[in-house]
């Protein structure tokens, strides 16, 4: 449901029977208030004489008298008519009247030709008064009947009972009361409030409950038109802004709850855009990475196959294989480990912090393995791999799966291209508080324009898993990558041996 | 020296292969496929253990669990995977070490007969290599039970060398743990050093490697 359609809903459902409500309660107080005020003037008139006229001439009592009511049609009205009409209470005095007796209406009253009668708000009212027996019965032939449902009011032990009346000709209200006494012929009393002139018009208070709630809901409609407005500009800029990635801000001026929900729109955005574009990117670079890797797979895979094939033919036939063939065989079964690996270490960094897992480990153990891992490859290239740790554990921090494939990237590089007979040695060395891990061969090593291209080389560029460059790839872009997400540092030279030295350097734990 | 060996392996090839190459090594080589059973074992049977992480029955890291519970038995544990947190879970349930897939023979075999080295069992104070022994209390060197006479240069290197038989120790760690730094000393005076305890020692000073790259390391040699 639309915000506008839901506030006048509601508003209609909850002005409009409240107002009706008050209505009709008001009319309801008024008119148990009238009948009060008829049903005390009757008792008034009766205590106040009426009941010893009625008792002395009971088939003739009414008020007012026959012959003041004749005294409508021109007769005078003598004094004796001490009765008045009772109070409304909602009717204000038109004069003052200081002979006012008790009993006599603050209302105005006009004596003229026509009779006594009061004048109210540009009607006129009168009065009619019958005595009844207990019985409901009067002495006075004159008498209406006493009507059914006050009756049965009275009958009920209530001490008065009101009722309006409307008989199309007149209409006013009619009140029944029980006298004090109870008995004789002025046991009961009705009292007939005679209203001239058109009915109250009800209605028209309805009507103006009617028009103030209308009005109310104009009012809410009126003052929700701009904040709906603001609303839809504010939806459709929203989505303007997601249609184009978050790119487009969220546009709103003003200073107020919405312009406070544009501007978290925006934050919000921003967030979802920095986290999309990290994600891109991130996948972007992974997906090329597998790209490549599942190419650089198969081409040792290929030499691997084309190697066991021969091995096969050759046995087949008891011919021996050559032992060079063996030694690259293995080379490539390592190697295809290796590049599995890295591509694990490389999805690992690519995933920044989550990935990296940070706990202390052993150096020397880690440094044992990279040589155990190795050995066979040094063996069989007649590489001489050596190494050295001191004889305390020397502790770091980080994640020893990236370390320990940086490590073997280093040393494999250095038995990679080297020559029979050659060497590679991995050197640990403590250095206050820091550790420096070195790895030295005397193989090719680098130019000083191959060293500087290393040390910029990121393993995600294109160049750094070319299979085969002049010497080094992606193996040590890893390793300088894995060092620098642990703080480490890691520096390539020429060694002094002629071939490559590669060192890490970095701050070791300190065990108390 | 030969020792009773668990493996828990589930793939039959890799199973195969590393028996045979703890076979062919001369140990006492046992085979178990799953991690229910590995379970029902008694560690303390055992001289080490080689598990591997991802089993049917029960994981890895539960069977090695409940064997820490009976048994400081050494356990090399076997994984594909290149997850950190698994191996540092590993070693904080008491795992000796780890070897990752793949591995060749002889990197598992290293790595066995690592953990199954004992220490030399020797007097306190006294180290002893083949026909070398090194008193520390008493400042003596020995070789063939012939009392030798070395200066305390000589002496600190030769112990340096007996501490750790085999392993290589760097020229930088001597020079700067065994030379005098009263005396001006670099890697050329622990040269000279080095080759005068070589003639003392005669035959045992060929056991002193020179390590391209290193330093030097008291090596198995011919005789021992």
């Amino acid at each position: 449901m639309k915000l506008r359609t839901r506030l006048a809903l509601t508003l209609a459902l909850t002005s409009l029977p409240l107002s009706l409500g008050l209505v009709a309660l008001h009319q309801r107080v008024e008119s148990h208030a009238t009948e009060r005020s008829l049903a005390e003037f009757a008792r008034n008139r009766m205590d106040g004489g009426g009941r010893e006229q009625c008792e002395a001439d009971p088939q003739r009592f009414q008020e007012p008298p026959l012959w003041l009511g004749r005294g409508r049609n021109g007769e005078p009205v003598g004094p004796g008519s001490g009765a008045a009409r009772p109070p409304r209470p909602d009717e204000t005095p038109e004069g003052a009247r200081p002979e006012g007796t008790e009993g006599r209406p603050p209302g105005g009253e006009t004596r003229g030709p026509r009779g006594r009668q009061f004048a109210f708000r540009g009607s006129e009212v009168r009065f009619e008064l019958f005595a009844f027996r207990p019985d409901f019965k009067s002495d006075n032939p004159r008498a209406p009947a006493f009507p059914a449902e006050l009756q049965a009011g009275l009958e009920n032990g209530e001490a008065f009972v009101g009722s309006g009346f409307d008989d199309g000709v007149q209409h006013g209200t009619l009140v029944g009361v029980r006298m004090p006494w109870n008995e004789g012929p002025a046991a009961l009393v009705l009292l007939k409030r005679i209203e001239s002139g058109p009915p109250e018009q009800v209605w028209t208070l309805y009507g103006g409950a009617l028009a103030l709630s209308l009005s109310i809901l104009a009012v809410a409609l009126l003052t929700m038109g701009p904040i709906v407005r603001r609303v839809r500009t504010l939806t459709g800029s929203v989505r303007r802004s997601a249609e184009s990635g978050y790119e487009e801000p969220v546009a709103d001026e003003g200073a107020d709850e919405i312009s406070e929900l544009a501007q978290a729109f925006n934050s919000a955005g921003g967030t979802v855009r920095e986290k999309l574009s990290t994600l891109e990117r991130r996948e972007r670079a992974l997906r090329t990475f597998v790209e490549n890797t599942t190419h650089d797979v198969m081409l040792p895979l290929t030499v691997l196959q084309g190697h066991l094939a021969n091995f096969d033919k050759r046995s087949e036939k008891n011919e021996p294989v050559a032992r060079e063939r063996v030694r690259e065989s293995l080379e490539e079964a390592y190697y295809l480990g290796a590049l599995v690996h890295n591509l694990a270490v490389a999805a690992k960094l690519e995933a920044g912090e989550p990935g990296f897992v940070r706990h202390p480990f052993s150096l020397n153990q880690l440094i044992e393995r990279v040589i155990g891992r190795l050995e066979p490859i040094a063996r069989s290239k007649e590489i001489e791999l050596v190494h050295a740790v001191p004889e305390a554990e020397l502790f770091v921090s980080g994640d020893v799966t990236l370390f320990e494939q940086a490590l073997s990237n280093v040393v494999h590089n250095a038995l990679r291209y080297n020559k029979q007979g050659g060497h590679a040695a991995v050197l640990l060395e403590e250095h206050g508080q820091e550790f420096k891990l070195r790895v030295v061969d005397d193989g090719p090593g680098a130019s000083d324009e191959e060293l500087a291209r290393l040390t910029e080389r990121s393993f995600r560029s294109e160049a750094a898993r070319v299979r085969h460059p002049t010497g080094l790839g992606l193996g040590l872009s890893i390793a300088k990558d894995v060092s620098e997400r642990h703080g480490f540092t890691c520096t390539l030279k020429r060694s002094e041996h002629g071939g490559l030295e590669v060192e890490f350097r970095g701050p070791r734990l300190v065990r108390a | 020296m030969a020792f009773r060996i668990l493996l828990v392996e589930d793939d039959e090839k890799l199973g195969l292969q590393v028996l045979e190459q703890l076979r062919e090594a001369g140990h006492d080589a046992a085979w178990l496929r799953d991690g229910a059973s590995a379970l029902r074992i008694e560690p303390r049977d055992y001289g080490l253990m080689v598990l591997d992480l991802m089993l049917p029955g029960a994981h890895g890291l539960d069977v090695l669990k409940h064997w820490r519970s009976k048994s400081d038995s050494p356990v090399l544990v076997l994984s594909a995977k290149t997850d950190t947190a698994i191996k540092v879970r590993a070693l904080e349930l008491g795992a000796d070490d780890y070897l990752t897939k793949p591995f060749w023979p002889a990197e598992l075999l290293a790595r066995v007969t690592a953990r199954l080295r004992r220490p030399v069992l020797a007097r306190e104070g006294v180290l002893e290599t083949g026909t070398i022994r090194v008193d520390l209390n008493a400042r003596r060197a020995l070789v063939e039970e012939r009392e030798i006479d070395l200066t305390r240069v000589e002496f600190d290197l030769l112990s340096s060398f007996a501490r750790r038989p085999g392993a290589a120790i760097a020229r930088s760690w001597l020079v700067e743990h065994v030379l005098d730094p009263e005396r001006e000393g670099g890697e050329r005076t622990l040269d000279v050093h080095v080759s005068r305890l070589r003639k003392k020692l005669g035959a045992a000073g060929a056991r002193i490697e020179t390590v391209w790259g290193v330093g030097y390391r008291l090596g198995a040699g011919g005789g021992a």
